[in-house]
């Protein structure tokens, strides 16, 4: 009877956690993605104001950043002093690739960033301002999303977990 | 880390070969061709020119040639390797540290200066607001020229440029474009801050103002080029108002500018004069009868202001000095042209 006992709530316990790994995810993405959207302000405050060049504007932002942001821009940045002879948008794209499988952005969100990577550097401050403050608005457009779903799945996997635990529960024993 | 060790290491490098430094601002493409370029030729080469939907060319020996695919140089230009828009877009790339924004300023000058001094001249299409240039963006032309610190080419000459209390005397540096008037008037702004006891000069305190950074080569406000111990340096500072700070805020003994040819310079020189300050600056010009046809420079001639004429021209070679004319009695204080073909002898 006590073995049971332990077993089930060591089951229930577990089936939780799962529920909650994938509710976090989702919370994981919104956060993340507010984090961007405040990284970005960043970069664009620097450019307007002090026109700092990327390789270096990309290192001084990432200190300031979260950590998976921070990956991306020291990845990229580091890339850009070798000077091998990639452009920005090729290293860019390189630190995404590098940087993708550690976050939990959704493909929507790498896209704007790729876009985003096209555009940075090659033009004037006004230009730069105008490219992006687009693809901030575009990441407040699926942070919005992100946060529905969050509110919605969050809920549904939290209780899909400890329901799926009892279920288990209850028909094992 | 591992990365930080590696940047080390090609720094180290690069300063000690010019034109490897210049390769890393071309794209892959043309780095690619220029690793194939004769060595030799390298050596002596002025300038790179991308020309869209033209063949690559460089210049160098005084003449230019066109550069194949392999890197060859060749007469005929239907051989030559056809620099594409997007060849001239990656390059400003590396030559704006990937961030054309950052380099407004310099784009509404046509000109950026970048690391050793190499200054890449740009052309494309300019985009004005109210009379000013306000940015220019469709690049069509690059001009990348290749800058050489020759220390030692003032050697032979400096001598005449003392006078018996070990000052300089006031000196006039012309030649037509492209004899190597900069490279002579930076040596010479070497020797004066650093002084020659060779020749009895003392150092004197130098304030340069460097409208076009071609003197010091700055990149980003720091010179490139050796200017010397005593040496200030305004950069990027228009002549006339320049040479006003530097008088109120430096007390320089010396100034020394480049192209002097406005109205504003010949007030501001006549102020830095009455403070006692030698001058030293630069004009274009083929002969001494040329210069006092100037409106500025030839009145400055006419009231003896210069105590030395320096005439170069390229006949040999760049940079052949063919007098150095006394100011006042006009005669020329040497007997035949001097050949100056000085590679870095680091000997004062």
């Amino acid at each position: 009877m006590m073995i049971k006992m332990i077993f089930s709530i060591i089951i229930i316990i577990c089936s939780t956690l799962v529920g909650e790994i994938y509710a976090n995810a989702y919370r994981q993405r919104t956060n993340l993605l507010s984090q961007l959207i405040l990284t970005l302000q960043m970069l664009e405050t620097e450019i307007v104001y002090a026109s700092t060049p990327l390789p270096y504007l990309l290192q001084s932002v990432a200190k300031r950043s979260k950590i998976e942001i921070a990956y991306l821009l020291e990845e990229t940045a580091e890339i850009l002093l070798k000077k091998e002879g990639y452009t920005f948008s090729e290293a860019w794209r390189k630190g995404i690739e590098l940087a993708k499988n550690k976050s939990e952005l959704r493909k929507e969100d790498i896209e704007l960033l790729i876009s985003l990577g096209n555009n940075l550097g090659n033009s004037d401050r006004d230009n730069q301002v105008k490219h992006i403050q687009l693809t901030m608005e575009e990441l407040r457009r699926n942070y919005q999303e992100a946060i529905d779903l969050q509110h919605k799945n969050v809920k549904l996997y939290k209780s899909l977990g400890i329901l799926g635990g009892i279920a288990i529960v209850v028909i094992l024993f | 880390m591992n990365y930080k060790m590696q940047s080390n290491f090609i720094k180290k490098e690069l300063n000690n070969d010019v034109h490897l430094q210049l390769e890393q601002y071309l794209c892959p493409e043309l780095r690619k061709i220029f690793g194939k370029v004769p060595k030799e030729f390298k050596k002596t080469m002025e300038e790179i020119r991308l020309r869209v939907n033209q063949p690559l060319m460089v210049y160098g020996n005084n003449e230019d040639h066109f550069v194949s695919a392999e890197g060859e140089l060749i007469k005929d230009r239907e051989k030559g390797f056809l620099v594409r828009g997007p060849n001239i877009q990656n390059t400003l790339q590396f030559i704006s540290n990937y961030s054309i924004y950052a380099v407004e300023e310099e784009l509404k000058r046509g000109y950026i200066t970048v690391t050793g001094g190499h200054r890449v001249g740009i052309v494309g299409k300019v985009i004005s607001e109210k009379n000013t240039i306000k940015t220019m963006r469709d690049f069509s032309g690059l001009n990348i020229r290749i800058s050489r610190e020759k220390k030692g080419v003032a050697n032979p000459i400096i001598k005449y440029l003392v006078d018996s209390s070990g000052k300089v005397y006031n000196t006039l540096i012309a030649s037509p474009p492209q004899c190597g008037k900069t490279t002579l008037l930076r040596d010479i702004i070497r020797h004066i801050s650093n002084g020659l006891p060779r020749v009895g000069l003392k150092g004197m305190k130098v304030g340069v103002v460097d409208e076009r950074s071609e003197i010091g080569g700055s990149f980003q406000g720091n010179p490139q080029n050796d200017l010397g111990v005593r040496t200030d340096l305004l950069d990027a500072c228009p002549k006339a108002e320049g040479m006003m700070m530097l008088i109120r805020a430096m007390s320089p003994e010396v100034i020394v500018t480049d192209e002097v040819g406005r109205y504003e310079d010949s007030i501001a020189i006549e102020e830095a004069l009455m403070a006692g300050i030698r001058l030293i600056t630069t004009v274009h010009g083929n002969s001494l009868e040329d210069l006092l046809n100037k409106k500025v420079i030839g009145e400055l001639i006419k009231s003896n202001t210069f105590q030395r004429i320096i005439l170069l021209s390229n006949k040999d070679d760049v940079g052949t000095i063919e007098g150095i004319f006394d100011g006042n009695k006009g005669n020329n204080l040497i007997s035949g042209s001097i050949r100056n073909r000085v590679v870095n002898s680091y000997d004062d």
